[in-house]
Formats: structure tokens, C-alpha cells, sequence
């Protein structure tokens, strides 16, 4: 097919698409949909409460029945000897079932960062995390789960199926949750130290942002007045004192990278403004030295590793889903994308964006998985 | 919802249905589902309603509608992939060559398996390139030009039938 032959067909398909149309929705489109989300929310909290009843079931039945085998051996009887049989622990605290799995030699790894786990966002699913201690993946019965670096104990969110049960700190070894009463974790990210939360509150035309204390479950909320870009979102600055945004014109132009202290009241003002005009969207996208970042050129994509003194783009960052970005080294970074055949995977670029060769598919167990966040081996 | 909120969204669904309506009948090809896939979109949009940026809200059902109807076709796929190799014969109608290459072409979009047909509306009814078909798809870029290459090599052939 010819050049002109190719424009044609083209004009034609785009009209044809636009052709679907002429069809106005039904008035009542919005009341059934509103309809509808009733009654998803309504299963999802019928299918915690059979899974909720279900556990108990499992713990109860056992115990009821040991008590049925115990019951006649406590009656004094001449020819029966009495012994104690232990139950099972049964508390009105009793924690989630935890699933722990292996995969490889305990962790899948690539250039001194290994897989953390994966939040489902799905109150169907589980989500996942690695447990150093243990070398093995916990599966965990909610939406969201991230366990702290400096540690064991892991941020996790749920549908809010449960009353009062949407975010809280679940400790691996015991089963137990400590819930928060109001901040939602949704967007938490830890601090590098593991200390503490930072919490996007993605409302509103400026930005308003939280550190939550995980110890003392205390929620200090902070207000910024600079527009930033589309959902506000912030990040740990490489330092893990400050935190950072991309601030924007109200049309939504970058201006730069906005840095806020986290200890200087309720109402910080930035303490600097980074020159990278860019959107950036991930607490690992700075080089350890903090002299490169990886951040969007345009609102929807084309990431680029910008020099941040300079706020100069050096080069096109490859791959899908780029922003997800891990430095190996000052002048190494891994980034994600997936293979033909839909399998995830983490391949190592310099920072021209050249391959360094070091590149690794993700395991069985989280290759369909949408970008799997890593986190420092070791 | 509070009564606030489902006035707000109300009032988006209002605004933006006709908008979304028509990319779930490029995507569907059928009024009816492109109705039930407007609307259970919208269902999931309002579970998340509260924490949603107003200005991401119209992007956010496009793609939940996106991930929806391709997930309709993973799950056909599973269980027996329906897809026409070659396309039958279709009466014309009296009337332009250029409506009756329209309307051969509607025939043959509605023929491309969901996920040919997503990739098809998202480059040519929403303007975005490979790379933002394959972000929304949760697909490399490799697979967009693939079906892409796919289905306009389909519709090309119906159009020949046609010209």
C-alpha cells in the first residue's frame, strides 16, 4: 500500500472511530453505577466476613473438638488416667494467617537489590513481602504491605471492609496488628532509616503530606501552598530528613523540585528548589550521591536522568515503567520492563542509558506482577 | 458516598459520559457493553472516589475501562480464543464509497479480538503513542506494534474488499 494509500486508510479508521458515536449514555448511568459500587463494596465485606468467619471456624472447630476428647478424660473415672491436653492459643486478638514461601536461594536479587515484595491494591489478593530473618516471602492478608528497612514490622492498608481495620503496623512474628485510627497508608513510603512514614494526601489543589510514627502511631500532618504536579505526591529526599515534590505552574507546568523540612512546623516552606523541571515520581530515583535523579519530561512519560545541580536532562531512560528505578552504584541504575512474553524484569543501564549486560527476569512467583519494587540486600 | 460526593459524581458522569461512552463503543463494538463497561467502571471509580485527584478522574476511568475490557479477553483467552482469520463476505449498503468504507471498517473493528481493537482505539481515537498504549495496557511496546501491526493488516484487507 502506497504512502497516500496508507494517509487514506488512516483518516478512514480515525473516522470511523470517531464514529462511534451519537449515542448520548442513559440518564440514569450514574445511579446505576453508584448502584453498582454498592454492591461490590457489599461483597467485598461479605467475603471478608465468610474468610473472617472461616478462620474462626478453623481455630474454633479444632478447639471445641479437643475439648470434646478432653471433656470425658477429666470426669473422674476409676479406670481412666487424667491428662491435660494444651489447646490451641485463642485470644479475641488472634492476627491474620500469614503464608510464608521460598523462592531461589531465599531472595531474588540483581546488582545488591532484591525483590520486597508486592502490594496487591486488590482486597481479593494478598500482598507480599520478604522477610530477611526468616529468608522466605510472606503472603498478608491486605491490600498493602511494606515492611520498614531498618526491620521487621510492616505498614500495611486494607480495603476498610473491617471497621477500624484500614492501616496499621502488623508484626510478623506475633500475627498482630497495631491499627491506626485515622491516617491511611494508601501511599506510604518509609523513611531510608525505617523511622518513620511519609504519607501523600493526594487531595486538593496544593499539597498536604504526613509523617506517621510508627512506635507511637502518631500522625504529624504538614501543608505546602505551592501548586505541585497532577496527584501531589511526595517523597523522601535522598537524605531521609526532607521531603520533596515537583512544584508546578496551576496549568501544571514543572517549575522544579521543591525540598521541605519535616521539622519546622505544620506550614514549611521549601528550602529549596531543585532546578530539574521535571516530574518525579519514585524515592529511588537519586543516584546515591544524589547528583542524578530520574524523573518524567512530560506529564505521562519520557523519563530522563537529569543532572540535578544543573537541572540538565543527560539522557533518555529506556525500558516501560522507567520511573521504577533502583542505582546500583553513581552511575549504574536497574530499571523494569517486561518481556515479549509479558514476564517482568530488571535490566542495569549507565547513565547515557546504555545496558551494562546485567539484566535478570523476575521469578515465577511475581514475573505478572506490576512493577516489583526492590529494596536493599543485605 | 456522602451526598456531597455522589453529587460530584453525579455531576462528572454527567459531564464526561457521552466522552467515555463513545471510547467503550470503539472498544466494544456493541452499545449495550459498552454500556455495562462505562458503567462498571464508574463503579470502581466511585469505590475509589474519595481518594481520587479530580484532575486525574477522567484518565483514571479510561483506564480502568481499558484494564476491564482486556481483562474480559484474558479470560476468553483462557478458555478459547474467538478471533475471525479471515472475514466474511458483508452485503453493502447503497451510499458513498467513503460510508461504505466506514461501515466495512466498523464491521471488521467489531471482529478484532478486545485486545487488537484496545490497542487500535488507544492509538487512533485517543492519539497516544506506543509507549503510552503499552503503560496503559500493562504490555511492552513490542506487543503494541505486534497487534497494532495485526489488526490494521485486518482492517486493510477488509478495505481492499471494499475499494
Amino acid at each position: 500500500m502506497s504512502r497516500d494509500n496508507d494517509r487514506e486508510f488512516e483518516i478512514v479508521l480515525r473516522e470511523t472511530l470517531e464514529g462511534f458515536d451519537g449515542t448520548q449514555p442513559p440518564v440514569e448511568l450514574a445511579s446505576r453505577a453508584l448502584g453498582q459500587s454498592r454492591r461490590i463494596r457489599r461483597a467485598r465485606r461479605l467475603a471478608t466476613g465468610a474468610a473472617l468467619l472461616a478462620a474462626v471456624a478453623a481455630c474454633v472447630v479444632p478447639y471445641k473438638l479437643m475439648q470434646e476428647m478432653k471433656a470425658p478424660q477429666q470426669r473422674p473415672a476409676a479406670t481412666s488416667q487424667a491428662t491435660s491436653l494444651p489447646g490451641p492459643a485463642l485470644s479475641p486478638g488472634t492476627g491474620p494467617q500469614l503464608d510464608r514461601f521460598q523462592i531461589e536461594d531465599g531472595a531474588w536479587e540483581i546488582g545488591g537489590w532484591r525483590a520486597a515484595g508486592w502490594s496487591s491494591d486488590d482486597p481479593a489478593q494478598n500482598s507480599i513481602v520478604y522477610l530477611p530473618a526468616e529468608k522466605s516471602y510472606l503472603r498478608v492478608p491486605y491490600m498493602g504491605a511494606r515492611r520498614s528497612p531498618a526491620g521487621s514490622e510492616i505498614a500495611v492498608y486494607g480495603s476498610g471492609a473491617r471497621p477500624g481495620e484500614l492501616s496499621g503496623f502488623l508484626d510478623p512474628a506475633t500475627s498482630q496488628v497495631r491499627w491506626m485510627s485515622s491516617t491511611a497508608l494508601m501511599d506510604a513510603t518509609w523513611s531510608p532509616d525505617g523511622k518513620r512514614l511519609l504519607v501523600s494526601s493526594l487531595r486538593g489543589p496544593t499539597g498536604t503530606f504526613s509523617i506517621v510514627d510508627p512506635v507511637t502511631l502518631e500522625s504529624r500532618q504538614f501543608k505546602v501552598t505551592v501548586p505541585c504536579a497532577r496527584l501531589c505526591r511526595f517523597f523522601w529526599h535522598p537524605n531521609g530528613r526532607d521531603v520533596v515534590v515537583t512544584a508546578t505552574t496551576p496549568s501544571r507546568e514543572p517549575l522544579g523540585i521543591d525540598v521541605f523540612p519535616t521539622d519546622q512546623g505544620p506550614e514549611p516552606k521549601a528550602k529549596t528548589r531543585l532546578p530539574v523541571k521535571a516530574y518525579v515520581e519514585d524515592g529511588t530515583a537519586w543516584s546515591p550521591d544524589g547528583k542524578y535523579v530520574v524523573a518524567n519530561s512530560e506529564p505521562d512519560g519520557k523519563p530522563m536522568v537529569y543532572e540535578v545541580a544543573t537541572g540538565s536532562p543527560v539522557a533518555a531512560v529506556p525500558g516501560q515503567k522507567a520511573l521504577t528505578t533502583y542505582w546500583i552504584d553513581n552511575a549504574t541504575y536497574l530499571t523494569f520492563s517486561r518481556n515479549d512474553d509479558g514476564h517482568g524484569r530488571y535490566t542495569a543501564h549507565r547513565v547515557d542509558g546504555t545496558p551494562t549486560g546485567l539484566s535478570k527476569v523476575l521469578p515465577a512467583e511475581f514475573a505478572w506482577l506490576s512493577p516489583v519494587p526492590l529494596e536493599k540486600a543485605g | 458516598m456522602e451526598p456531597s460526593a455522589e453529587a460530584e459524581f453525579t455531576r462528572f458522569v454527567t459531564e464526561r459520559g457521552a466522552s467515555l461512552l463513545r471510547i467503550g463503543y470503539a472498544l466494544t463494538g456493541s452499545r449495550a457493553a459498552a454500556e455495562d463497561l462505562v458503567q462498571t467502571a464508574l463503579a470502581k471509580t466511585a469505590l475509589k472516589w474519595r481518594r481520587l485527584d479530580r484532575r486525574g478522574v477522567d484518565a483514571y476511568v479510561r483506564q480502568v475501562m481499558y484494564h476491564e475490557h482486556v481483562s474480559w479477553w484474558r479470560r476468553l483467552r483462557n478458555r478459547r480464543e474467538t478471533t475471525v482469520p479471515e472475514l466474511p463476505e458483508t452485503a453493502l449498503p447503497d451510499g458513498t464509497d467513503a460510508t461504505a468504507l466506514r461501515l466495512v471498517l466498523t464491521e471488521a473493528l467489531r471482529r478484532l479480538p478486545p485486545r487488537q481493537r484496545a490497542v487500535i482505539v488507544l492509538r487512533y481515537l485517543e492519539d497516544l503513542s506506543e509507549h503510552q498504549v503499552a503503560e496503559r495496557l500493562g504490555c511492552s511496546t513490542g506487543t503494541v506494534a505486534s497487534q497494532a501491526s495485526r489488526a490494521l493488516t485486518k482492517l486493510r484487507t477488509a478495505m481492499e474488499g471494499v475499494a
